[in-house]
């Protein structure tokens, strides 16, 4: 065995050019694929992070029928008995109770629809870091009754800070709500959606404009470790009664946007897929040539009376060496650029960055380490190295030595 | 006589040659088929937004377009003449009021944007009304207000055709009235997010509440082909002053950016899989060259001169490339034919697809340019991957190769 690997890598530096160009292939390929799985991958997670902890959280409990139908008549009251089960719970590194309800805020002759958030200040930064996001005026405090608003809304209303606004919607049980507030702070958030609709509140604020009483749209709750969310479930689940309340977990919250990076994931798969298969046509190129232009010498060899056997065992070596060498300088040459990366997320700028607002997303490109993927980039060199060598390994057995050797074929 | 040298060489093995057509059509083929079916997405989300909502030019008054204030409107006289004295290159228009709402029903509320159409004149610009899933495009014989939403709102209000809706809105003297319409139509569109907000009311309806004036409206949206797009654009720019006049990708300026991140990012792709391919390339013609040495060096010997042989080289990649090219484009091309007019049904991503604006269903597309540009790379992949090989050639020396 030692043998057939000192002769495998001897006979690599035959060829010093072929070696090197075939192993450069490979180092691009997986330069690339890594690089593009750490972006994309990037991506993902940060829209998931966003997500989970700006919106929806990894557990929110809300009434049986509130996801269905976001109105008040589906609140739910936030009992002594609930909170108390939520405070006990020390595996939990947000509890945010809200109140969420679409309205009409207007200032003047303008008027917009808006949706009010119901929050407790201190928690919502926390969640969203909405106090680093105030650009004019200031955030709100634990018994300020205003409002803060978003840039855009600002522009459309004509208010600036100190300006009052009215809001006017559908209380709970369908009674009038309507409230003059003062806006204390505006904000500018880089997702156009809540620029353009959000309005920031007390919680005390927003019970009393929609006549709650103590009710609430939903509390979401993040865990410290995502790894307990099953654990965190079933102790909710078995907690509280299911006919009156909704635990959901994040992934039924956010199903549309896991459903968005699972159809963009299957195409980076694709493209990677093909690149991949390009690179193996050249590999299958390379070890046809190996095993081309040493026919006589490998005859010679079998005619001595070396197995077949071992020859094949010595090219598939040599293919397998040159993976593992390309595989292992692409990974250390896209790792410290992966790595730059994380550390430094890539900022969109100009029309790129309209297009991710315009989705909702923060202008920001972020690359994830992710040692799994890297990993799988070298397996699927080696199995692509190997599946490339058996074409041509395989005619080394169906040599006609003689022949060669004289030179007839 | 080198071009059929060239072909014939490269028929010599069979097996090599078709490896290497193999994997440039294979590259091709896969790369252009995913871009085609992203240039689908983004064709489909273009041409919806411009069929259903925005039109291919919209005027507002210049005020409208900074504050969007009900108060901003134009008269229709204004801006009539001027329609009528390009009517021979616009072929449909019709005017609106806009005005933002709460649509409240027993169950919840909502907001949306409420567009003042003409029953007549809106069907020549925009296709809501071939969208309708449920009741009738403002046709039935109701005394009540009429309205048409969208599928989702009809979801999130939790109401049914023919149930009523209130919409409340700020009049133009800053009022808030409330109005009850009744749905009569529910339409569909391959854009969630859009049939969640927005809803359509006759304009003799919704004027008299808003009390802008009967012949005073806050757009005009204009259908104007392709060909004449710039030409109106820049009459109407002309003839009227005071007007914000837009095309379609002006006022929604992301569209043209995915539109132009796409073709960028199929660029980069293609870039990306020729690299991949160059190698291979690279390594199969320097194996042509030096398994065919004393070949070569006799040719060279009896007064070759080297010119010739390097374009016989360079043809040879070049042949072996066009070959895989034009595999690749054509399985592209009948692909493309193929699902273009099928569609290919993405059922498990569906509601994220709708909520971008894709529908559920993938039609892939790919513009003739990007086969002829992709034509032209594979040859300079053919003419880069071709220069190492007859370099080697060239530093061989004749009477070494002869001897061994």
């Amino acid at each position: 065995m030692k043998q057939s690997l000192i002769f495998a890598w001897r006979n690599l530096w035959r060829n010093k050019r072929r070696t090197i160009i075939t192993i450069s292939s490979i180092v691009f390929a997986v330069m690339i694929a890594s690089l593009m799985r750490g972006v994309q991958l990037g991506s993902y997670d940060k829209m998931l992070n966003d997500a989970i902890k700006s919106s929806t959280g990894h557990l929110s409990i809300m009434d049986k029928d509130y996801w269905e139908s976001k109105t008040l008549i589906n609140s739910f009251e936030y009992t002594d008995e609930l909170d108390s089960l939520i405070r006990s719970d020390t595996h939990l590194s947000i509890r945010a109770p809200q109140i969420s309800s679409g309205c009409l805020a207007s200032s003047g002759r303008n008027t917009r629809g808006v949706l009010i958030m119901g929050v407790e200040p201190e928690i919502e930064d926390q969640r969203s870091g909405l106090r680093s996001k105030i650009v004019e005026g200031k955030y709100l405090d634990r018994d300020s009754e205003g409002v803060v608003i978003g840039g855009m809304l600002a522009k459309y209303l004509h208010l600036k800070v100190g300006d009052s606004l009215v809001v006017l919607g559908q209380g709970y049980m369908g009674m009038t709500a309507a409230a003059e507030l003062e806006v204390v702070g505006l904000y500018h958030h880089p997702m156009a959606m809540i620029d353009k609709r959000f309005i920031y509140t007390n919680l005390n604020t927003a019970s009393e404009l929609f006549y709650m009483d103590g009710r609430l749209t939903s509390v979401d709750l993040v865990l410290d470790d995502y790894h307990d969310l099953d654990l965190a479930m079933t102790k909710y689940v078995d907690a509280l009664d299911t006919t009156v309340y909704d635990i959901r977990s994040w992934k039924s919250m956010n199903k549309v946007l896991l459903q968005q990076i699972e159809s963009d994931n299957f195409f980076g798969k694709i493209i990677i897929g093909i690149l991949y298969l390009v690179i193996g046509f050249g590999i299958f190129g390379t070890v046809l040539m190996m095993v081309m232009e040493r026919r006589r010498e490998f005859s010679v060899m079998m005619a001595l009376g070396l197995r077949s056997s071992k020859l094949v065992r010595i090219v598939l070596a040599e293919t397998i060496m040159m993976g593992i060498i390309g595989a292992l300088i692409g990974l250390a040459l896209s790792f410290p650029l992966i790595y730059y990366f994380h550390l430094n997320p890539i900022p969109l700028t100009g029309d790129n960055a309209e297009i991710y607002r315009e989705f909702n997303l923060e202008p920001i490109l972020e690359v994830a380490i992710k040692p799994l993927s890297l990993l799988r980039q070298f397996v699927i060199v080696l199995i692509l190295s190997i599946v490339a060598a058996i074409g041509p390994v395989n005619s080394i057995g169906n040599f006609n030595f003689v022949s060669i050797i004289r030179g007839r074929e | 006589m080198i071009v059929q040298l060239a072909w014939r060489n490269i028929w010599r093995n069979r097996v090599r040659s078709l490896s290497v057509v193999l994997a440039i059509s294979v590259g091709l083929f896969g790369t252009l088929f995913v871009s085609a079916i992203s240039h689908g997405m983004i064709n489909r989300i273009i041409r919806s937004t411009i069929d259903n909502n925005i039109s291919d030019i919209q005027v507002h008054s210049e005020e409208y377009v900074i504050s969007e204030e009900l108060s901003d409107v134009f008269l229709k006289e204004d801006v009539q003449p001027v329609i009528d004295a390009n009517s021979g290159v616009i072929e449909s228009y019709a005017y609106r009021v806009r005005v933002e709402a709460m649509a409240s029903s027993a169950n919840g509320s909502y907001q949306v944007t409420v567009l003042g159409i003409d029953k007549e004149r809106e069907i020549m610009v925009t296709s809501i009304h071939e969208l309708i899933v449920e009741g009738e495009y403002f046709d039935t014989e109701t005394k009540l207000k009429e309205i048409c939403v969208g599928r989702k709102l009809v979801e999130e209000l939790d109401v049914r055709l023919g149930s009523k809706i209130v919409l409340s809105f700020a009049d133009v003297e800053g009022n808030i009235m409330y109005e009850s319409f009744k749905i009569t139509g529910i339409y569909k569109s391959n854009h969630s997010e859009f049939d969640k907000v927005t809803t359509y009311v006759l304009q003799e309806d919704i004027i008299p509440i808003l009390k802008t004036g009967t012949s005073n409206f806050h757009e005009a949206a204009l259908r104007v082909s392709e060909d004449h797009l710039d030409h109106v654009y820049s009459n109407l720019k002309q003839e009227l002053p005071g007007f914000e006049v837009k095309r379609w990708f002006e006022i929604n300026k992301t569209l043209r950016a995915m539109s132009s991140m796409m073709d960028l990012s199929t660029f980069i792709m293609i870039t990306i899989v020729l690299i991949a391919l160059i190698f291979g390339v690279i390594n199969t013609m320097l194996m042509v060259v030096m398994e065919r040495r004393k070949e070569l060096g006799m040719l060279r010997a009896l007064g070759m001169n080297n010119y010739l042989i390097g374009r016989m080289i360079v043809l040879e990649t070049v042949f072996l490339s066009i070959i895989g090219g034009v595999l690749g484009n054509a399985l592209t091309l009948f692909a493309v034919k193929w699902f273009g007019s099928r569609g290919i049904k993405y059922e498990s991503a569906a509601e994220g697809l709708e909520q971008m604006g894709m529908g559920d269903t993938l039609y892939p597309e790919l513009a003739v340019q990007t086969y002829l540009a992709i034509t032209l790379l594979i040859l300079v992949t053919a003419l880069i991957a071709s220069i190492f090989p007859v370099r080697r050639v060239f530093r061989q020396n004749i009477a070494e190769t002869l001897r061994t």
